[in-house]
């Protein structure tokens, strides 16, 4: 900070007699965002909230521009790299990402070493790449990089954020913050720190200083093979990264050692002279914490002869004490339901799956929510977004995917930092690794059956009611969007906000927004009709007939291609990389999922025209996986 | 109390036809059977020891990408 008094941050992480690899400063990787371009700034600072889309209409609202200015946005409320994106298209030229008390510090509990949470020293470093749009190596989007790839020019990167972005501590936030003048937030923006928070910009000025070191290097992925006794050609796919930005103990060793401990007892069961049906492939990625890299490049260099053989892939990351929590393809909803209804809780002797229905069931929205969980004999699962290295694998090539860890009981505030450390992990993670066990048991499961299932376990039907609610949802979403612009048109055109304003205080009014047409979804809603019909087929047939004593390979490949179907060729408006027609990470929430995306989004976005086309293209994904199901059926018809 | 014994000795049958006829999607009921087994033998392998003991060596030293290091496992 150069005005209106001088603050240099401290940007280092203090090292604690408690913590016994905190002390490792030579080798440790500075507290920095990845990507974040070269810069040399100077401009007057504004406090954005989180800095995502509704946080910039918020301040329109207050008549405050960034553009030319520093924004200092609040780590939460969506993935970092969205942060940098929108500043950067309202025109900032500069970003600080800090980390809050409220979201990991000392209003969440006792600060580390006491506790668990983020000290005011904590930083948390992480990738800014732009995600959503593509991952892995920037410069070779759709191919492996490869010695010899041909490359893009960093300028050519459309996933590249153009402007200097660093994050920073509470510590280092705070002189900033404090400084802060002009209006004072709203209550909603105000996070735990001692301070009142105001919004700037005036006097604080702030000089951010950015230099990176461009140079291409290798990245190690480990890839194991057993190779299949009769299946060799279907490969079942577990995987983990390895690389951490520091120490990485919770992040991602936790994961990556249950995985370690499942191949292990996968040897000690080939010595007794069993063999896998199908061919099982034990993978740990590297570059996973700047973008997903050693796994993006490796399914893109392997794309054609994955899409060929690969059945499903299946992931972990972090992992931890408390419940489980699933992600993925939802035709392997049921299979993960049989898996968790087996598996012991190891802190209450039910099954894991009961205790992640209680987990549910209590902290549901709605009444309604809470019933349908309780009458659910099922476990649910959510869909996948982007955060680990499922993403290529089903977003891209429509591989089915799965997505499993333990935690919730292990919160604590060293994500990214020096102090996510085997000490931190033992007192706090899983302190007795029985959780680590429990993972070791879900996915070494999830890979046996499906690597000696005779038909493979997908449920279509599952499937079907899933998509059915999501398409409910966007149907519900242009409804009540319709509403609420109405409503808020009336507003305005009444001036009703200008007259409930204080009139002391600058205030804006919001433009009128364009009225929202009915747009047609009967193409998909058809479609799905046909889907349910085809699903009821398959599963009286499959219940007839569960060994089909003809056309095992062909049956076995149209259930695991069924999922690429889903796939469409142009990908999603703006970002063709995601081809996946029914889940995708948004656009402006960089993890969360956008199920429907390109129908969701477009929506959202008002764009109708794109919106309808959107539409079509879903329809026609679903069609061609109908086709695929009545082929699977078609098979066991025959005796 | 010999009322109680009958009941308990009555119950026995029934819990084991309920085991037996648990199922795996996917598998035909022999298949099923030596399907559980295989995961019996696979979880009596899992040692948390060794989870611990792992995490302790490769959480030893920041390794982040390309932070190559020797083979000190």
């Amino acid at each position: 900070m150069t005005a209106p008094t001088k603050y240099i941050a401290k940007i280092k992480e203090s090292i604690r007699k408690e913590d016994r690899t905190s002390g490792q400063v030579s080798e440790q990787l500075p507290v920095y965002n990845a990507w974040s371009a070269d810069g040399d700034v100077t401009a007057e600072l504004v406090f954005v909230n989180y800095g995502v889309p509704s946080d910039y209409d918020q301040l329109e609202r207050m008549g405050i521009d960034v553009k030319g200015k520093i924004v200092i946005a609040k780590y939460g409320g969506s993935w970092r790299g969205i942060k940098p994106k929108v500043a950067q298209e309202y025109g900032a030229i500069g970003c600080l990402i800090y980390s809050d008390p409220q979201e990991d510090g000392y209003a969440r509990g006792d600060v580390y070493p006491k506790g668990p949470f983020r000290p005011n020293d904590g930083a948390q470093r992480g990738s800014v790449l732009d995600m959503p749009v593509y991952p892995g190596d920037p410069l070779t989007p759709n191919i492996g990089a490869t010695a010899d790839a041909k490359r893009l020019t960093q300028a050519e990167a459309l996933n590249l954020i153009k402007i200097p972005v660093m994050p920073i501590s509470y510590g280092d936030a705070l002189p900033l913050l404090s400084s802060l003048t002009g209006p004072v937030a709203p209550a909603k923006w105000k996070g735990s720190l001692p301070i009142t928070y105001h919004i700037g910009p005036g006097a604080t000025k702030v000089h951010l200083k950015l230099q990176f070191d461009w140079k291409l290097v290798d990245c190690l992925n480990v890839i194991a093979k057993i190779k299949g006794s009769e299946f060799p050609d279907e490969w079942v796919i577990r995987g983990n990264h390895h690389d951490a930005w520091v120490n990485g103990a919770n992040d991602p060793l936790s994961g990556m050692v249950a995985e370690m401990e499942e191949a292990r007892a996968l040897s000690e069961l080939m010595k007794t002279g069993w063999k896998p049906k199908r061919t099982i492939i034990y993978c740990a990625w590297d570059g996973e914490e700047p973008g997903l890299i050693g796994s993006t490049e490796w399914v893109e260099h392997h794309a054609s002869e994955l899409q060929q053989k690969a059945v499903a892939y299946i992931n972990s990351d972090g992992n931890g004490r408390g419940f489980l929590s699933v992600q993925g393809s939802h035709t392997l909803e049921k299979m993960m339901g049989e898996i968790a209804g087996e598996i012991t809780d190891p802190q209450t002797s039910v099954t894991v799956l009961e205790r992640a229905k209680s987990y549910r069931a209590t902290n549901a929205a709605s009444i309604k929510a809470k019933k349908d969980i309780l009458g659910s004999k099922s476990l649910t699962i959510d869909a996948l977004g982007s955060g680990s290295d499922y993403s290529p694998f089903i977003q891209h090539l429509g591989i089915p995917s799965l997505n499993i860890g333990f935690g919730g009981e292990d919160d604590a505030g060293v994500y990214h930092s020096i102090y996510d450390s085997y000490d931190h992990y033992k007192r706090f993670g899983d302190p007795t690794f029985e959780y680590g066990i429990a993972l070791a048991k879900t996915a070494g499961r999830t890979t046996l059956r499906l690597s000696e299932a005779t038909v493979l376990p997908f449920d279509f039907k599952g499937f079907h009611k899933t998509v059915n609610q999501y398409l409910t949802e966007v149907t519900a979403l242009i409804d009540d969007l319709r509403e609420s612009t109405e409503v808020d048109n009336q507003l305005i055109k009444e001036r009703r906000y200008v007259l409930a304003a204080d009139p002391t205080e600058k205030y804006i009014s919001p433009v009128a927004k364009e009225s929202i047409p009915y747009i047609n979804f009967s193409s998909l809603q058809n479609a799905l009709n046909l889907l349910e019909k085809s699903t009821t087929t398959f599963v009286e047939l499959y219940s007839t007939n569960p060994k089909p004593n003809t056309n095992l390979v062909t049956l076995n490949q149209l259930l695991a291609h069924a999922e690429q179907k889903l796939l469409s060729t142009d990908g999603l408006p703006r970002r063709p990389w995601y081809k996946h027609t029914i889940y995708a990470p948004g656009f402006y929430t960089g993890y969360g999922v956008k199920t429907l995306p390109g129908i969701r989004e477009a929506i959202e976005q008002r764009s109708w025209k794109e919106a309808q086309e959107q539409i079509e293209i879903a329809a026609k994904t679903i069609i061609e996986y109908t086709a695929n199901v009545d082929a699977a059926s078609k098979i066991l018809m025959m005796r | 109390m010999k009322k109680i014994l009958f009941y308990l000795i009555a119950l026995v049958p029934i819990t084991l036809a309920v085991a037996q006829e648990k199922t795996i999607t996917g598998f035909p009921k022999e298949s099923a059977a030596i399907e559980f087994k295989l995961e019996e033998k696979f979880d009596s392998y899992l040692k948390p020891g060794n989870l611990d003991q792992w995490l302790k060596t490769l959480s030893a030293r920041p390794h982040h990408k390309f932070s190559l290091r020797k083979n000190e496992c």
